[in-house]
């Protein structure tokens, strides 16, 4: 039998060293570490899951969304990426504010490669939807079951969210999350439903080493904008 | 009818089963859940003036 061992490095408090140890136990400390909640370790999360229907779908439209301006995904997908066990009809981003003559082109390559817009005329859209903040939605052409929602940000609360993205490590591809304690706090104090509530109740146990003082610092300028 | 609190101790026992499984593992059935969901929808095939109408109501 072949015995292959292995060399682990280790820093702590200054002091560096290493381990040795066979294949089997490094496989066995891997697996471990899988085994932990989801960890943000410097505003990075890697995730190694199965990509679903709707994932792939955030994906299609984060690719093109990403070559025209800075985007960020808030609300329940946050918490079904995460693993809650339920599915969802949008899918919710901020962009950032974007000239007419790009959302032009954004919108040409959308409907270019099959995708619909719930306004059929790129002048209205932005005229009269993105410009006055008000949501505009995206879908697959013939399925408008499944919508990408999105709203440029305009509040505090919003643009903060947009420069501060949770990055997302999946596979080869990148995504950018707001921060779960916003979105915890948003779900908690802002929106309040049941959906809402349990949402937030899944993020706090999946996730380790939460910030309550971002929480509540979200809390915070959510009541000063919403309420 | 389940319960508010009922429901809840649901989401807290799935979220600790993905606490406690490879993301391979809990990816696996969530997708099935997620997927056999949209691919209903898919079905179903509904305009998107039909969306619209539900959506509104």
């Amino acid at each position: 039998m072949r015995f292959i061992r292995l060399r682990i490095n280790f820093s702590f408090i200054g002091f560096t060293g290493h381990w040795t140890c066979s294949r089997e136990a490094y496989k066995g400390l891997l697996i471990y570490s899988f085994m932990v909640k989801f960890k943000i370790v410097h505003n990075e999360v890697i995730v190694d899951k199965k990509i679903t229907k709707l994932d792939q779908f955030a994906l299609d439209v984060i690719k093109i969304i990403q070559n025209y301006t800075d985007y960020i995904i808030i609300s329940s997908y946050v918490s079904i990426f995460f693993g809650r066990s339920r599915a969802t009809e949008d899918i919710d981003m901020f962009i950032k504010e974007i000239d007419y003559k790009t959302f032009e082109k954004l919108y040409t390559e959308f409907t270019n490669i099959g995708f619909e817009f719930n306004i059929e005329n790129y002048h209205d859209i932005y005229y009269e939807s993105l410009k006055k903040g008000t949501p505009i939605n995206i879908w697959v052409k013939n399925f408008p079951l499944l919508r990408m929602e999105i709203k440029v940000a305009k509040k505090n609360s919003e643009l903060l969210q947009l420069n501060n993205p949770l990055i997302i490590i999946f596979g080869d591809k990148k995504l950018k999350f707001a921060q779960i304690e916003s979105q915890i706090a948003y779900k908690r104090y802002i929106a309040k439903s049941q959906k809402d509530l349990e949402d937030a109740r899944h993020l706090e146990i999946v996730f380790e080493g939460l910030s309550l003082e971002k929480i509540k610092y979200y809390k915070s300028l959510f009541l000063s904008e919403f309420i | 009818m389940k319960t508010d609190k009922e429901r809840m101790e649901n989401v807290e026992r799935w979220a600790n089963f993905v606490v406690n499984n490879e993301d391979k593992v809990w990816s696996e059935l969530q997708a099935e859940l997620i997927d056999s969901q949209i691919e209903n929808a898919e079905q179903i095939g509904l305009t998107k003036e039909q969306v619209k109408y539900i959506k509104e109501k």
